[in-house]
């Protein structure tokens, strides 16, 4: 599948045309399927924290109003011999958010899980198989080239993750950034997905960059590193073509579909991922 | 070694070579000789030789020779080729005739209406269809993008040829694919005809002598693409006298020279042009534009040498470069180069013959040194080929051709070497490949009953071998969908592997009606061995070609034409409507997502199907005279059918263009000023658009609808131009002049490259759809000049 190594090359060659081409905002009279899918966004954790899942619909492509949430589901994820039932919130404002308390604990690496959502009659299903991960050894921050070279009006720092790399390969990774424990990479084009099969055995990688602005001393940066499927790798790749490359027209593939693990026609992604944490205070540069 | 499948092709075509040996009438007198540019001494390929009062006639061969048979009398004979004036003559045959005969371009005296007999022009006479010649005459006084005439543009307008769009010189033949046309420049294949990111062609027009387009009735000789043949002749030098062209436009400029090397006896040709669009961006505000770096140049060169009255030698070669870059931090640059040398002899009145040695080659490589992090892409293609091809004119009305090729391929799609310093680095080894590619054929041109019929029918056999040194990859085929490496094979240094052949029959019958009108069909198929992934949207320099291999059978299509030809205003005014219908065999197409960028598993993100493609072509067409141009219409239909591609459900060819109307023309004020221009209403092409929109942690991504079941918007585009040329100034009677403005996109139309779906860069989660254009309208100046 998509290779993220290529994307300065297609960043550049983009680049190249858009210096002789020009753009122009245009609206389009687009076939409308509105709420016609539930999007499913399951991403749970061993981490000792509540687990959400979120049940959304998918909307018109210009419409700017909200999420549709879908309430009134029956969620549950079920492993082992395990079951737990996800529940909605009672909030107004989380509808459409589904959560337990009690699974995170009690996933088991190597375990398939089973995620099953009955809504308004019809039932959908994903699978998903939770792997471990590496410990982290330790952070670390050092300028960005960019901003060293003077190439950027702002003082970046990149941020580095030391690890040894698990024995086997076939591992795929993703890596959230907090900063004070406020999840700073929300979006998915934010968050930083690898392979192991490009990792040399002991990893000292740049995962992801802060603004000098955004900190101060003591601050507390934490990376946070995921085992994911090769599937959700993927996902997250071509998420990240498609939205920040959209309209490439040396991209390759005709715009398609961003692949799902869910069955009946949902999309979206379920993924149980084992979780390391590690983390850096910053003392200034 | 590689040959038992051609012995054996040739065993089997001994007896048609038998069977073809039909004799004419008795008691004939050939009349022979050479076909000339008045002006340049340059022989005129292609140029036509009629006999109307027997309404028989013959094209001369790629040296101007032509042999003309028949029986005592009294005879006029018409000597036409396109953009020249026509010569009559009056002979009376009784025994051998030698005859040389020098054409004037016809845009010397364009204040004159030029009248000539041409009674049943080629358009009705010859059994071939769906061809077309197009002078160089033609694409110069065309409206020019930038002020660069361009030859592929040209092309595009022609019906059953559809654009890719703005900014595009890929085209498209019948609903086959880009990769599907075989671009020949002096019998050497040109794997990318496009610089600077398919804005131009990479043939210069003072370089470029004459060309044909095959879309279907393609003949025999031709073989390894299955949709046209874009056969480009270079120019031969002035064996007469030296001459100068060029033109200095707003962002290139070009010169060529050509003159005799031995008055009479031998000539050469050099031409060179250079863009320097990039030194504009050096005023541009926008600081990332003037670190930029976007230019091409090309240069072209050629010999000819009349050894003697039988034999003449011809060499030639070109080499084109496009390069960009970004300050010191990026690199891209390509190019083709190819060279030919070919022989051409005349064995006796009825039989000629030419043999030539091409070379081709296409690279690119891609640098990029970004900080800590390097990018490193090499990537070529070789072929080296052997051409043989003889024309036996066993008589006046049973012309036999035959001939072979041999050929090899050298496919190196390239080594990515990646590293990020500190972290990992990444080599990619692209599967190199190589094979052998061979092809025999026969073609027999007969006139029957008075040359009321006339049946052209051939048949190829083709034979295309894998050897090794390569690399293949076997593929799980369980999960079609994700189609996952089992092995990896590496092919042994002089071994053979995979071998595919195939026989290739080609048939064309003209049924002659009153004279001016005349009812054709053919059948052809092509095979194709060597392809290319290329992006749904557009031809990118790099996209790698690829042989067929254990996990790529062989393309193959079939059509079949019919079409009616007939002549108006005593053959001024040329006229055909055809019809086809194509079936495509084991095309290939990029599976949803797929990545076929610099991918080593390429293979694996391709799909192998079947497509079909039907259509409607008209074309009306004045060459001669102070107006001249053409109008054509196609109404076309293109689908594909891939297991493993929009669920398995029949779907849109990107290409698809439900009509597609182009007119263009030229007319001349006075002999000083001509006007030209080019109208283009295209329906939009076949695109994925969505249907709507998903969140996912905070951001969106389109939902789509079945692949390429929407539409762009319409394209259509006018484009003018004036060319005046200053009366000659007595001192300088030998230099010429005459400025062309040219406007093109006359009235600013957007017609979008690419849509782009995306968030808002200044509002975050606002979905934005926006099109990428060419802006317009584009003026702009050229002054052209000759001594």
């Amino acid at each position: 599948m998509i290779d993220k190594l290529k994307i300065p090359v297609l960043i550049l060659i983009l680049f190249t045309l858009l210096a002789v081409s020009c753009e122009k905002e245009v609206v389009l009279d687009l076939a409308d399927i509105e709420g016609k899918y539930l999007i499913v966004e399951a991403d749970i954790d061993d981490r000792d924290t509540v687990q959400w899942i979120r049940l959304t619909r998918s909307s018109s492509y210009y419409d700017l109003t909200t999420v549709p949430p879908v309430s009134n589901a029956i969620v549950t994820v079920s492993g082992d011999e395990d079951r737990f039932v996800f529940t909605e919130s009672t909030v107004d404002s989380l509808k459409g958010y589904y959560c337990n308390h009690d699974i995170a604990v009690r996933l088991t690496s190597g375990i398939e899980y089973l995620l099953r959502i009955e809504h308004e009659g019809e039932v959908f299903s994903a699978k998903s198989s939770m792997r471990p991960v590496p410990v982290i050894d330790s952070v670390s921050i050092r300028l960005n080239f960019f901003s060293g070279i003077g190439l950027t009006d702002e003082t970046l720092y990149d941020i580095l993750l030391h690890f040894r790399d698990l024995e086997r390969r076939g591992d795929h990774y993703l890596v959230n950034l907090y900063l004070n424990d406020e999840l700073k990479t929300v979006r998915p084009a934010q968050k930083s997905v690898f392979s192991d099969e490009d990792l040399d055995e002991y990893v000292s990688r740049s995962v992801n960059t802060i603004n000098k602005n955004d900190l101060k001393k003591g601050d507390l940066i934490t990376v946070e590193l995921r085992s994911i499927s090769k599937e959700m790798y993927e996902f997250y790749l071509i998420f990240f073509f498609q939205t920040d490359l959209s309209g490439n027209p040396f991209a390759g593939a005709p715009p398609a579909n961003i692949p799902t693990n869910l069955s009946e026609g949902a999309r979206g992604f379920f993924q149980v991922s084992s979780v390391s944490l590690n983390s850096y205070e910053f003392t200034a540069m | 070694m590689f040959y038992p499948g051609l012995i054996r092709a040739l065993k089997m075509l001994m007896p048609l070579l038998l069977f073809v040996q039909v004799n004419g009438y008795s008691q004939r007198y050939s009349l022979s000789g050479t076909i000339s540019d008045a002006a340049t001494g340059e022989t005129l390929a292609g140029a036509n030789v009629f006999a109307p009062d027997i309404q028989y006639g013959v094209v001369a061969d790629s040296g101007g020779n032509y042999s003309l048979s028949l029986p005592r009398g009294d005879f006029r004979v018409v000597f036409s080729f396109v953009g020249y004036e026509s010569f009559t003559v009056t002979r009376f045959v009784d025994g051998e005739l030698t005859l040389d005969v020098e054409l004037n371009s016809s845009d010397v005296r364009l204040e004159e209406v030029v009248v000539t007999a041409r009674p049943a022009s080629q358009n009705v006479d010859r059994a071939e269809m769906s061809s077309i010649a197009v002078s160089m005459e033609t694409i110069r006084n065309m409206p020019a993008f930038l002020g660069e005439v361009d030859l592929l543009r040209t092309v595009q307008l022609l019906p059953g040829v559809q654009s890719a769009g703005d900014g595009n010189t890929g085209f498209f033949v019948r609903g086959g694919n880009a990769d599907q046309n075989l671009v020949l420049f002096d019998d050497a294949v040109v794997y990318n005809a496009s610089h600077l990111f398919n804005f131009f062609s990479v043939f210069n027009p003072d370089a470029v002598e004459d060309l044909v387009l095959y879309k279907g009735g393609i003949p025999p000789a031709y073989g390894g693409r299955l949709s046209s043949v874009l056969d480009i002749g270079m120019k031969e030098g002035n064996m007469e006298e030296m001459e100068v062209n060029g033109g200095i436009g707003l962002i290139s400029s070009r010169v060529s020279l050509e003159g005799p090397l031995q008055r009479g006896r031998s000539s050469f040709l050099v031409a060179g042009r250079r863009t320097y669009a990039d030194l504009f961006l050096k005023l541009s505000p926008d600081e990332s534009q003037r670190e930029t770096q976007l230019y091409f140049y090309d240069l072209n060169a050629k010999m000819s040498y009349v050894v003697n009255d039988r034999n003449r030698l011809f060499i030639s070669g070109y080499y084109g470069r496009d390069l960009t870059a970004f300050s010191d931090l990026f690199g891209f640059d390509w190019g083709n180069t190819t060279a030919t040398v070919r022989w051409n002899r005349i064995f006796s009145d009825r039989m000629f013959g030419n043999l030539s040695l091409v070379y081709s080659n296409y690279q690119f490589n891609i640098t990029g040194d970004i900080g800590p992090a390097t990018f490193r892409w090499q990537s070529y293609i070789t072929n080296l080929n052997m051409k043989a091809g003889f024309t036996w004119l066993l008589s006046d009305i049973n012309i036999l051709s035959f001939g072979l090729q041999s050929g090899y391929h050298n496919n190196d799609p390239g080594t990515i070497r990646a590293a990020i310093e500190g972290a990992s680095s990444t080599t990619l080894e692209l599967s190199p490949a190589n094979a052998l590619e061979h092809g025999i054929y026969l073609n027999n041109d007969l006139r029957l009953w008075d040359n009321r019929v006339a049946l052209v029918y051939g048949l190829r056999k083709s034979l295309f071998q894998v050897i090794g040194p390569g690399k293949q990859y076997l593929y799980d085929f369980a999960d079609p969908l994700n189609l996952d490496v089992t092995d990896t094979i590496f092919l042994e240094r002089g071994r053979s592997y995979d071998t595919f052949t195939g026989w290739e029959p080609r048939v064309s019958l003209r049924l002659d009606i009153n004279g001016r009108s005349s009812l054709k069909a053919g059948y052809n198929r092509m095979i194709q061995y060597i392809q290319q992934a290329q992006s749904a949207q557009s031809v990118a320099p790099y996209d790698v070609w690829y042989m067929s291999s254990n996990n790529m059978p062989p393309q193959r299509a079939d059509q079949i034409a019919l079409g009616y030809f007939r002549n108006f205003y005593s053959d001024r005014v040329e006229a055909s409507v055809e019809f086809y219908y194509k079936d495509f065999k084991d095309i290939s197409d990029v599976i949803d997502n797929g990545d076929i960028l610099g991918n080593e598993f390429l293979e694996g993100q391709l799909r192998v199907g079947n497509g079909w493609s039907y259509g409607a072509e008209l074309l009306v067409r004045k060459e001669n005279g102070r107006f001249n141009g053409f109008a054509g219409y196609t109404w076309a239909k293109t689908m594909r059918k891939i297991a493993g591609i929009n669920d398995d459900k029949p779907y849109y060819a990107p290409n698809d263009r439900r009509h597609d109307l182009s007119l263009s023309g030229g007319y001349s004020i006075s002999p000083s000023i001509t006007v030209s221009l080019n109208f283009i209403y295209a329906t939009g092409r076949a695109f994925t658009l969505p249907l709507g929109k998903m969140y996912f942690q905070g951001a969106f991504a389109p939902i789509y609808a079945e692949r390429n079941s929407s539409r762009l918007p319409d394209y259509n585009r006018l484009d003018l131009s004036v060319t005046f040329k200053p009366r000659r100034a007595r001192r300088n009677p030998g230099f010429d002049s005459s400025w062309n403005f040219s406007l093109f996109n006359a009235y600013g139309r957007v017609n979008p490259i690419s849509v782009s779906f995306a968030e808002d860069g200044e509002r975050p989660g606002i979905p934005r759809s926006s099109f990428f254009y060419i802006p317009g309208p584009v003026p702009a100046v050229t002054w052209n000049f000759k001594f």
